[in-house]
């Protein structure tokens, strides 16, 4: 795609714009001939736009090479724990059903709507009067035209209302949902692209044509219903606390009612030789340059002379093993490590294993 | 230092220091506070001028919505087609403030008020060899600009040339990340003699290299309904299908095991690539990458850096990296008496920014010639100075920028930008280098009487709250 991208701005073949920023239309400028010209010549402007190429005319679509970059450029990000889940295959079954069918998880998501959708969210105007949606949807648009994209915002200093909004591809227009039943509505059209992208139903090899119809290449196994979350809404990180909560709730709820002791300072110290036994020196995860590090008492302290650290070590540190080694183990240590703290009767036993031992530390 | 030195001797700390002094992102944070400050304030006193650019400016015109609810992200616009459509180039101080972004406080007062990241102050080399490639901008038909790549107007007409674009993931955001793929794709292109090039066959993925790093491991997916670590479920959803039963799979897990003695053979057969040393591949006309000047040479380099099989002085592999790498450095970086190639490297974020900067200019030229074909509109209005501000208004409404007023300030600061160049050493102080340096502030159309008075920036005032 970059290469491509590169050819075409080469050519001067692409243009490229940003869309304007949210809220920024000119009915927020206070100036009253500022809108007045603005009223007047907007037709004219837009037509000699047009007539460059800066605007898309409505009837105008984008060629599938386009609107299959664009769908991959809206969804694209890089993974890392620290960024969105990408894909929603890659969910817990109980992070996938919070997420997709819980109102307050759905509010976390953005879709990428076609026009028909669109439509039905929004209404069509006749007569003065909005039309009411008469039907439920039909499962996840098909093909790649999408014409914008639905999301939750909340209130704020700036847009007093919250509530889902639809954004326009072609003008960056930003158009509340304001019928009664939004929120069901949007979150129906949410679960069902969410489960047709989990269930691959819409896998497919994609020939990609440029806008005079030459086929440029094919992709294979296109998730097309995957194309259409944009972002799921949660980290990798948070999906991993997530599921460690989660669980740990799930054994709670059978404890119910049984007395939470006291934090003492016995507790406290009970908590730091535990998460020491799983997580720190003490762990057989743990790398032995780093407890030779540790046993000279300069990882964290100051390097006193004869005691600074071997090339080998300083390798060692750079990437990064001892310390994220002792997780690799995942959710299975985790909970151990949480069943563990229960069982010293310890409180809080519910919360993730990275919250427990930053308070530990 | 320790182990550059125990491994490397003097000869490694040299291509260190060289290496330091070309990153695309210089790390104050390694000098005392001091030195940083003093280093800080010459960028921001000279080089990039805040207080002048406010004074005789206002403020950025460009607003971005910010995550942080207490600053604005804002950055001026500038008009570049002229010094195009006339073959100087864009000017090189002009080319960073393209790349600036300001962070201005809220209840904005002073000039302090307005940051700069102090992690991304241009290197000068990299600002030289895209001054050199923007001399290279044609301009055809109605004012559409190309030739972004840089070929020779003359000498490359007709020829083929070969373009390698590659890409990076890391690990993580933060700067102790490291690169857990690399990807490379091949074009080639002929040069065409209005500037344009056509492409010959399609782009073709060239290579594609995973390494497993359980740094992402404190994050897990599921898969099957099982928890598995994040590293794998990313290699194995960027892999394909089959990825578990391939080869390629089974090297990547094993890739930094080892003291990662296959990541640098991995790492040293991309840096062949690089340098058109793999007959499969043959000779190399421009690498280019999207943003890959202000991270991904950065991240390679701090990847390769990090195993300890490339500090291993008998790992074969490992040497021939090192050489690689010091080979590359030079080409993209290094002194141009040296041999650097000035259109090797190349970073196509500044090309798109370039491009979406002449848009925006275009844009706002036609908005204005709509407005004055049919002056109606101002019939209520009788003041000229704000007929003009009105219809500039309008401009920006589409444009994204309003044009408050036009003043050349980058001539006068040629010298003021090279002298403290020179003085921090930068460069170095010797005759030789400061004359190819002057290239890069040079104005070679030092004739023309309309230079001073020549609109290079246009600028911009937004309503600050």
């Amino acid at each position: 795609m970059n290469s491509y991208i590169s050819e075409y701005v080469n050519n001067g073949q692409l243009h490229i714009r940003r869309f304007p920023t949210v809220g920024s239309n000119f009915g927020s400028v206070d100036d009253n001939a500022f809108q007045q010209i603005l009223r007047k010549k907007q037709d004219q402007i837009n037509k000699a736009l047009q007539q460059k190429h800066f605007l898309r005319g409505a009837e105008e679509k984008y060629s599938q090479f386009a609107s299959f970059m664009r769908s991959r450029i809206r969804k694209s990000s890089a993974i890392t724990p620290v960024t969105n889940v990408a894909d929603v295959e890659g969910l817990s079954q109980e992070a996938f059903d919070y997420l997709s069918k819980n109102e307050f998880g759905r509010k976390r998501i953005s879709i990428a709507v076609s026009a028909k959708e669109a439509t039905d969210l929004l209404g069509t105007k006749k007569g003065g009067v909005t039309s009411q949606m008469t039907k439920p949807f039909q499962g996840a648009a098909e093909g790649l035209d999408r014409i914008g994209s639905v999301f939750y915002q909340e209130p704020s200093r700036t847009n007093k209302i919250g509530g889902y909004f639809f954004k326009s591809y072609a003008t960056g227009e930003v158009k509340r949902i304001s019928r009664p039943t939004a929120e069901s509505d949007v979150g129906s059209l949410i679960e069902q692209k969410m489960t047709a992208a989990r269930a691959k139903t819409q896998l497919t090899n994609l020939d990609l044509t440029n806008a005079d119809g030459r086929v440029l290449g094919t992709v294979q196994n296109v998730n097309l219903a995957s194309n259409d979350i944009i972002d799921i809404g949660i980290k990798n990180i948070q999906h991993t606390e997530f599921n460690e909560i989660f669980r740990g709730v799930s054994k709670a709820v059978t404890k119910v009612g049984t007395s939470t002791p006291a934090i003492t300072g016995d507790n406290i110290a009970g908590i730091s030789a535990i998460s020491d036994r799983f997580y720190g020196l003490t762990s057989a995860n743990v790398d032995p340059a780093f407890k030779d590090l540790a046993d000279k008492g300069i990882a964290f302290g100051r390097v006193l002379a004869g005691q600074e650290l071997t090339s080998d070590e300083v390798n060692r540190l750079n990437v990064g093993r001892p310390l994220v080694s002792s997780t690799t183990a995942g959710l299975t240590k985790a909970e151990a490590y949480m069943n563990a703290v229960a069982e010293a009767g310890l409180p809080y036993e519910t919360m993730d294993a990275r919250s427990r031992l930053a308070r530990s530390s | 230092m320790a182990a550059i030195e125990a491994t490397s001797g003097s000869k490694g700390l040299e291509d260190e220091i060289f290496d330091f002094i070309t990153r695309e992102k210089l790390d104050l944070s390694i000098f005392t506070r001091e030195v940083s400050n003093q280093l800080y304030g010459t960028y921001r006193g000279s080089i990039l001028p805040v207080n002048e650019l406010l004074t005789n400016f206002g403020f950025p015109g460009l607003s971005f919505p910010s995550d942080n609810a207490y600053r604005h992200l804002a950055r001026y616009s500038l008009d570049l087609l002229e010094p195009i459509k006339q073959g100087r180039g864009i000017n090189p101080a002009m080319l960073s403030i393209l790349r600036t972004n300001f962070n201005i406080k809220e209840f904005a007062s002073a000039p302090e008020d307005l940051s700069i990241g102090r992690s991304t102050l241009r290197n000068p080399v990299s600002l030289q060899n895209l001054y050199a490639r923007t001399q290279r901008l044609r301009v055809t038909g109605e004012d559409q600009v190309v030739n972004y790549l840089g070929f020779d107007p003359i000498a490359d007409v007709g020829k083929t040339k070969t373009i390698l674009t590659w890409d990076t993931e890391t690990t993580g955001l933060t700067s102790d990340a490291r690169i857990r793929n690399v990807a490379l794709v091949k074009r080639q292109v002929r040069v065409n003699a209005d500037g344009t090039t056509t492409m010959i066959g399609g782009p073709e993925i060239i290579m594609s290299k995973h390494f497993r790093s359980d740094m992402m491991d404190i994050a897990q997916a599921y898969r099957d309904g099982k928890p598995i670590p994040l590293s794998i479920q990313t290699m194995l959803s960027e892999m394909g299908p089959d990825a578990e039963v391939s080869d390629a799979y089974r090297r990547a897990i094993a890739s930094f095991e080892d003291g990662g003695k296959l990541a640098v053979e991995d790492f040293r057969d991309l840096l062949r690539a690089f340098m058109g040393r793999d007959a499969s591949i043959g000779k190399v006309d421009v690498l280019e990458g999207h943003n890959s000047l202000a991270f991904d040479i950065d991240k390679l380099g701090d990847t390769i850096k990090s195993l300890p099989a490339y500090n291993d002085p008998g790992n074969e592999a490992a040497k021939e990296l090192k050489q690689l790498w010091r080979d590359f450095t030079k080409k993209r970086a290094g002194s141009i008496i040296g041999g650097r190639d000035l259109y090797f490297a190349q970073d196509t974020l500044d090309s798109t920014k370039i491009a979406m900067e002449l848009d925006r200019a275009a844009i706002r030229k036609t908005v204005e010639d709509v407005i004055e074909k049919d002056s109606s509109v101002f019939d209520d209005i009788q003041d000229a100075a704000t007929r003009k501000s009105l219809k500039s208004q309008v401009a920006e409404y589409y444009s994204r920028q309003i044009v408050n007023r036009s003043r050349i300030v980058w001539d006068k600061k040629r010298r003021v930008i090279r002298k403290s160049f020179c003085k921090h050493k930068f460069f170095g102080s010797s005759r030789k280098r400061r004359k190819s340096w002057s290239i890069v502030w040079h104005n070679p159309n030092k004739r023309n009487p309309h230079w001073r008075s020549r609109r290079i920036i246009e600028l911009i005032h937004i309503r600050v709250r």
